[in-house]
């Protein structure tokens, strides 16, 4: 077991720096291990997440549930790669993340949970991230970059190059629009709170 | 223009519920001002100008507390010139399952730029038919995710939605797309059989509202030989004098008046004579009964439009018969609770697929709203767009907007407050500050609402979230 490592912040997933993580196999070891009740098309994926983040996340301040930090996996939750919710959710309940529980806000599980759901399983089908190896290792680094953690034993720079070297032409492909998406997030919230733009423009119809 | 509140300056003691709420202190007059005029106008002209001037200094003039322009440069000009020759005869489009052929390079296009489609459809959309709908609550979710990654966005400034019935969101917004509104009026005012026409000695366009704070400005109508328009509040704080609200009206004489039902029901309580040359009804269900009240009370046509801050305005009833659609790109269903296009003489949501925002494409938009299919493609029986408005304690009226306003300010994230025949409120609310929101509608309503705290906006119930609701007799005018 690890000596307890200190809570990440509550940015943006992404890749943006990263602390000592658990070793990759192990992580690989928990993915493989996946229980198979997340194909279940009957499993509620947006109740699944809720009580992840119950039993795993940061204390919300406030006393606050985490219904509401869950919500933005409402819609992917209702969507064809929904078993991608319930993996990482397993994932996150594994042996292997176990010493990190706690570690993370609720917030940045879910926007990590969302470019999983939202940019590899549209290149890479959940189900080849519990059963083929290549995938398992791209979805494990990819996982854990977005967590801001790295395979223990690799630095930063290692861990980078592996994941891009490890990258086939889809995860690159995936990574390249993930950074386009979340530069362009930031983008538009920018202009948004823009004086400038918040002056908006004169309008002659109510609606 | 979004319902912001602005601070109203005043000397006059305010009604005890009508005490400036310290959560919106934030809004100062004038403070969300950044632009030029000239940026405001790009093509403003001497003339131009000294209208403006004029109009922001007239004698009997309200406490602005804003500016706005409409931010059209000679190409938008241009652009919407030819709009206006292009639709002031068209037929309208027509509601229904089959979309129109601009679809098709819509989907090609929301399928390679925009992230919520690439992600799933790789550049390859699925038919049209099969194109999930999506909500208010996706936009809220994850608004980035529908705005096209190709685009720059450094010309966008914000839209945001009244707050009287649905979510209120925060929307990218384009000037050619807000200003082709007035291109869309035009027509509608011609469709009613009045002549519009720029008048040097009238104001174009008299924009109104009527509650405690919104913004107030004086703006020009840079495709209407920048004539006139100003934006007021008839609400008496948001005057200096007493009488100026009357004298400013009776002076600039405006054209056309547009609004929201219950601000042109209090407009039309206003002692000055007016004689506009049609009235646009907007926001919220305009009832028979207000139509024949303003009809009767000012002798011109009432055209009530139907449309929401995503979409802009989409039909519009020009007779108080079916709401018939306006030449947009939008195509518009009405599906059933399964997603199926409903046959004529069935009702079902009002869902929208839109080109006209560049900065938010919209694919199979369910608005919450309903309507049944007309034999000719338009919208009858629409629901709602019902207003509602709560009664304080002194027995006045509060417009939902403020309530809107001071929910919002404490972080709601979404809500339904009810009041019962017997005037008790009830809030329902997910998000925000509990405590603090209470003691804000208590100083609006002089109650205290039994407060019920929700996980989820789903908690509210299934469909568009309708934020308000009464018993009270005469809630919803």
């Amino acid at each position: 077991m690890m000596s307890a490592p200190q809570s990440a912040s509550t940015g943006q997933a992404g890749r943006t720096g990263s602390a000592p993580g658990p070793a990759l196999s192990h992580l690989m070891r928990d993915l493989a291990a996946t229980p198979p009740d997340v194909w279940d098309p009957g499993v509620d994926a947006l109740a699944l997440w809720s009580d992840t983040l119950a039993d795993v996340a940061r204390d919300l301040p406030g006393g606050r549930d985490a219904h509401r930090a869950a919500e933005p996996l409402a819609a992917p939750a209702q969507g064809p790669t929904r078993a991608a919710i319930g993996i990482l959710a397993a994932l996150l309940h594994g042996p292997a993340l176990r010493p990190w529980t706690g570690w993370w806000a609720p917030e940045r599980l879910t926007e990590a949970a969302q470019r999983m759901v939202g940019t590899l399983a549209a290149y890479v089908p959940p189900s080849q991230w519990v059963a083929d190896p290549r995938s398992r290792e791209e979805a494990a680094r990819l996982f854990l970059d977005l967590l801001g953690l790295r395979p223990a034993g690799e630095s930063e720079a290692v861990a980078a190059d592996r994941l891009t070297a490890l990258s086939s032409p889809a995860l690159a492909a995936a990574l390249a629009e993930l950074a386009q998406e979340q530069r362009r997030a930031a983008e538009l919230a920018a202009q948004l709170a823009d004086k400038r733009a918040r002056e908006a423009a004169a309008r002659t119809t109510y609606v | 223009m979004s319902e912001h509140p602005g601070a109203a300056a005043s000397a006059r003691p305010l009604p005890p519920h009508h005490d400036g709420d310290p959560v919106l202190g934030e809004y100062e007059p004038f403070a969300d001002t950044a632009l030029t005029d000239a940026e405001r106008w790009p093509t403003l002209t001497g003339t131009g100008a000294a209208r403006l001037a004029a109009l922001r200094a007239h004698p009997h003039a309200p406490a602005w507390v804003h500016e706005c322009g409409d931010r059209l440069g000679a190409d938008d000009l241009a652009a919407l010139a030819h709009l206006h020759s292009e639709i002031s005869g068209a037929e309208p489009p027509r509601a229904g399952s089959t979309p129109p052929s601009w679809v098709t390079a819509l989907l090609e296009r929301a399928a390679t730029t925009v992230p919520r489609y690439r992600r799933t459809w790789r550049g390859a959309p699925p038919a049209f038919a099969d194109v999930p709908t999506i909500t208010r609550a996706d936009l809220a979710a994850d608004l980035a995710s529908f705005v096209p990654v190709d685009l720059s966005l450094a010309d966008a400034f914000t839209g945001t939605s009244t707050g009287s019935t649905g979510a209120a969101l925060v929307l990218p917004q384009h000037a050619r797309t807000v200003g082709s509104d007035l291109i869309q009026l035009r027509r509608l005012v011609a469709l009613a059989g009045a002549d519009w026409a720029p008048d040097p000695g009238r104001l174009a366009v008299l924009s109104v509202v009527s509650q405690e704070t919104a913004f107030t400005y004086a703006s020009l109508l840079s495709a209407f030989e920048q004539a006139g328009l100003a934006r007021i509040n008839l609400h008496p704080t948001a005057w200096r004098r007493p009488g100026d609200r009357e004298a400013f009206l009776a002076a600039v004489d405006p054209q056309v008046i547009t609004s929201t039902p219950s601000a042109l029901v209090d407009l039309a309580e206003v002692e000055v004579t007016l004689r506009p040359v049609a009235v646009i009804s907007g926001a919220n269900a305009l009832s028979p009964a207000a139509r024949d009240l303003l009809r009767a009370r000012w002798g011109a046509p009432v055209v009530d439009l139907y449309g929401l801050m995503e979409t802009g305005p989409v039909a519009a009833s020009v007779d108080g018969g079916p709401h018939v659609l306006l030449p947009r790109s939008h195509h518009v269903e009405v599906l059933d609770a399964h997603g199926r296009g409903v046959a004529v003489g069935q009702r079902g949501e009002i869902v929208v697929t839109s080109a006209e925002n560049p900065y938010l494409p919209l694919l199979r938009y369910r608005t919450g709203d309903h309507a049944s299919l007309t034999a000719d493609g338009a919208l009858a029986d629409l629901e709602g767009r019902t207003p509602v408005r709560f009664a304080a304690s002194d027995g006045t009226w509060v417009d939902a907007v403020g309530l809107t306003q001071v929910l919002q300010a404490h972080g709601t994230l979404a809500w339904h407050l009810h009041q019962g025949a017997d005037g008790e409120l009830r809030l329902r609310a997910v998000g925000g500050d509990e405590e603090p929101a209470l003691r804000s509608i208590q100083r609006l309503l002089g109650r205290r609402p039994r407060s019920l705290r929700l996980a989820r906006p789903a908690d509210l119930g299934p469909g568009k979230p309708r934020r308000f609701s009464s018993e009270i007799p005469g809630a919803t005018p």
